[in-house]
């Protein structure tokens, strides 16, 4: 024999698989399965002629198994995964259908563009960018959350104390990042000298107990934080600058000072966290 | 995220969170099991000023919800604190990390030492 058997078989398998994969229709497969029948029936029709052990009646069932698993795969996957098989394997089965209508749905598309008018276009262009405007500026730095005061003193101190904590945080942030990508690059030189970089036991030790369920409490190798933390750096700083903004407006406008008198206040933080919205409660 | 010295300083911070939270809340189902008017002061991003008189069943629009969210994420966060710190401390590198500006994990870390190779 040139080709080992199981080879055979295998090759045989693979490719119903990927017959199966496609989900070609019936009229491809039952002439293939047909075909595949009368090759594995050839000994009993012709019992001298032998070609291969595996050519038997035995072994008929194999394709059928290799067809079905392909076929289900198939189907699970674009089903489950929204994968489709038979475009990953650059066939379009059944386009030739579908083409035609595609192609008359894209040309009034095509005529829709026309229609823009060119003074629709500075308008639509201001749109776009003042949604991309808003778009960018929902984040959600430290979320939205509401506070309950006595009185606009309480609130103002609260805020006030609020913004110098944050501020605070910001910059032992600042003051964090530079030490930690020196880390980094410390921890590659030691690399280069044959060195590794040790942790602490306590944390080793912490750190086995933890791997026993999803925690909400991790620990993690400084360097693998230090990107995240730069950039969250910015964001906070940039967080802190618009918190100020509204502390001076806060603290500083009189139009509100005013209006809030002594009355009890509930305080929003909106945007992210700043604190732009003052419900103040009439008794 | 936000940057901690230790586990108290974090405790500490989301208790308070918490308290605020809670009683803001209390008196926000007080305030609209009454339906109250209430005046809002708005200061919008270009820093202009809106003031309006409304109910307050008329503003709730989803804070609430809000604020159950945090109030329970702050809780989840102490109490797994608690079990695994038990009132103990922990200094080094203490993150509490957000997710959509909700506290959802805290990230611990400590500047590592060098060693010989092992």
């Amino acid at each position: 024999m040139i080709i080992p058997i199981p080879i055979l078989i295998i090759a045989i398998m693979i490719g119903m698989i990927v017959l199966g994969l496609i989900r070609p229709p019936l009229t491809v497969i039952i002439p293939l399965l047909g075909i595949y029948a009368i090759l594995m029936l050839i000994p009993y029709i012709l019992p001298n002629f032998s070609i291969n052990q595996y050519l038997g009646i035995k072994y008929i069932i194999l394709p059928v198994i290799g067809l079905a698993v392909g076929y289900g795969i198939s189907i699970l996957a674009s089903k489950y995964m929204n994968v489709d098989v038979r475009s990953l394997l650059g066939l379009k089965q059944g386009q030739r259908g579908i083409k035609r209508p595609s192609n008359i749905s894209s040309k009034p598309k095509v005529e829709k563009r026309t229609e823009i008018k060119p003074e629709d276009l500075d308008r639509l262009i201001n749109e776009t960018i003042n949604e991309l405007k808003s778009g960018a500026s929902t984040n959600e730095t430290l979320g939205s959350w509401i506070e309950y005061y006595d009185g606009w003193t309480d609130a103002i101190i609260s805020i006030s104390r609020r913004f110098m904590d944050i501020k605070g945080i910001a910059e032992s942030m600042n003051k964090e990042v530079p030490f930690l990508l020196r880390a980094r690059q410390y921890e590659s030189k030691a690399a280069m000298l044959g060195l590794t970089l040790k942790e602490e036991s306590v944390f080793k030790k912490q750190k086995k107990t933890k791997v026993v369920e999803e925690r909400l409490v991790v620990y993690v190798r400084p360097e693998e934080i230090a990107n995240e933390l730069m950039n969250d750096t910015q964001l906070i700083s940039n967080y802190v600058n618009e918190f100020n903004n509204i502390v001076e407006r806060l603290v500083h406008d009189n139009d509100i000072s005013q209006y809030m008198g002594n009355s009890q206040v509930l305080v929003v933080y909106v945007d992210g966290g700043v604190p732009r919205k003052l419900i103040m409660i009439n008794r | 995220m936000l940057r901690f010295k230790d586990i108290n300083s974090l405790v500490k911070y989301l208790s308070e969170e918490l308290n605020k939270l809670l009683i803001a809340k209390k008196v926000i189902e007080e305030e609209l099991s009454k339906d109250s008017l209430v005046d809002i002061i708005e200061i919008d991003k270009d820093g202009s000023l809106t003031i309006k008189r409304e109910r307050i069943t008329e503003i709730r629009g989803g804070l609430a919800e809000k604020i159950d969210i945090r109030i329970k994420a702050i809780n989840t966060l102490l109490e797994e604190i608690k079990s695994i710190f038990n009132d103990g401390n922990y200094t080094g590198i203490v993150l509490l990390e957000l997710e959509n500006g909700i506290p959802s994990r805290v990230l611990l870390s400590q500047p590592l030492t060098l060693g010989e190779g092992s």
